[in-house]
């Protein structure tokens, strides 16, 4: 049996696709009908060889030479290739502000992810609703995630109980976790974790503030 | 203290260590060492030294560093407590969410007001803070000095939103949208891409569950 080798490809080509799938739906709107590889390395102050091979992993046609890729159908392909047609399940743990605003952010299931239950281990919480999402106990995350076969876990707990909530997911079957918390999750070799930490980014800005503010 | 010598993966891992230092308990020891942090939080030793050598010169052979000085090192490497002011446009979930959100200020950040493009009222409450149409960001930043915008406005404004806040003289943008925005190279735009994420993990799920499936 002949197994078809996926594309290999690397997260930070992945991390690049969404910006080219935006630019490109900007080219669509503006009734624009091919793009070639070396306007769009241009656009993004990339390596055209770069931005080829990006575009090489994800369209199912060979860009033309000169006239390059029709925008609609590298659009489509990206979209696929991405899996935005498919929506995977995830379950949300920690209702703080963050939890609860990612629970009514509207945008996910444009990207394929929808969110299917969240969890807390506060009392209070649970069994209250919040955006159509009952908030189920924490002690049952293995169970349900297990139950529901959900692939996705978002942790949107305090630091000190992420790693906690972290094996919880693995033990009910998840594959991938999106990290909110500022904290190393150590995890099995077969998941993979996003880390998605909002303090690194205030580090970097306010590193840069600061050598700007000295001159 | 110099700091350009340290990587943006340094960096980030600064406040993975600052968090680690504030959450252990008050009975922990007074001091630690780079090895017992590394081990804690399953990071190289050689890595977790280097990271910390860089931010603090009170390290001693054997004994470690004393926490609270660590932690104060650390702070002030970080600029928290260097005041910088923001504000958010774009009053979404996700801007909502950055109006409310006091960790920030842990790191020295004030969200000082919010704005939104479609908005026509005169003026909003967001918890304590006020939101205002697009017009007034002029003016309040003729007023203080604004050194941060947080874009969480639908693609197709960022770029607009973006040009904008430079021209009000903001030194760092703060991105949430899947938008490369186009920027002067003095301005800092850090993208905080969650549709990047949303990729990377969809992606990994369609090929595992692909992989089982055959």
């Amino acid at each position: 049996m002949v197994k078809k080798e996926p594309v290999v490809i690397s997260i930070q080509a992945l991390r690049r696709m969404p910006y080219y799938l935006q630019y490109l739906k900007g080219l669509y709107q503006q009734e624009i009908k091919t793009v070639a590889a070396p306007a769009m390395a241009q656009h993004f102050g990339l390596n055209e060889v770069q931005v080829r091979k990006d575009l090489a992993a994800v369209s199912k046609v060979q860009g033309k030479p000169r006239a390059g890729f029709c925008v609609a159908d590298l659009i489509r392909d990206m979209e696929e290739f991405l899996g935005y047609h498919i929506v995977d399940d995830a379950v949300l743990v920690g209702v703080g502000l963050l939890g609860k605003s990612l629970l009514s952010y509207k945008g996910f299931e444009e990207y394929g992810v929808k969110i299917v239950a969240a969890f807390d281990n506060d009392k209070k919480l649970v069994g209250t609703e919040i955006d159509n999402h009952k908030v189920l106990a924490a002690g049952t995350i293995s169970d349900i995630c297990r139950r529901l076969k959900t692939h996705i876990g978002i942790i949107a707990v305090p630091s000190k109980e992420a790693q906690i909530v972290c094996d919880q997911l693995i033990a009910g079957g998840v594959l991938a976790i999106w990290n909110f918390a500022p904290v190393h999750l150590s995890v099995p070799e077969h998941i993979l974790v996003q880390n998605e930490n909002m303090a690194a980014s205030l580090a970097l800005l306010s590193n840069h503030l600061r050598e700007k503010m000295q001159m | 203290m110099e700091n350009n010598s340290v990587s943006v993966q340094a960096l980030q891992r600064m406040p993975i260590y600052l968090e680690y230092l504030k959450t252990l308990p008050s009975t922990a020891s007074a001091s630690i060492s780079a090895s017992a942090i590394a081990e804690a939080l399953g990071l190289c030793h050689s890595q977790v030294r280097k990271d910390l050598a860089a931010v603090s010169g009170g390290g001693k052979p054997k004994v470690g560093y004393i926490r609270e000085c660590l932690v104060e090192d650390m702070e002030a490497f970080l600029g928290c407590t260097e005041i910088k002011r923001a504000v958010v446009v774009g009053m979404g979930t996700l801007g909502r969410f950055m109006m409310d959100c006091d960790e920030f200020a842990g790191y020295g950040m004030h969200v000082v007001a919010g704005f939104e493009p479609d908005q026509t009222d005169e003026e909003n409450m967001v918890g304590t803070k006020y939101v205002f149409p697009m017009e007034k960001l002029r003016l309040l930043c003729s007023r203080v000095k604004i050194h941060v915008g947080i874009i969480t406005v639908p693609a197709r404004q960022a770029q607009q939103v973006c040009d904008l806040l430079i021209e009000c003289g903001v030194m760092a943008i703060w991105n949430f949208t899947p938008v490369a925005l186009q920027a002067p190279e003095d301005v800092l735009v850090y993208n905080q891409s969650l549709a990047s994420s949303l990729s990377v993990l969809s992606t990994h799920i369609t090929r595992v569950v692909g992989q089982n499936a055959v």
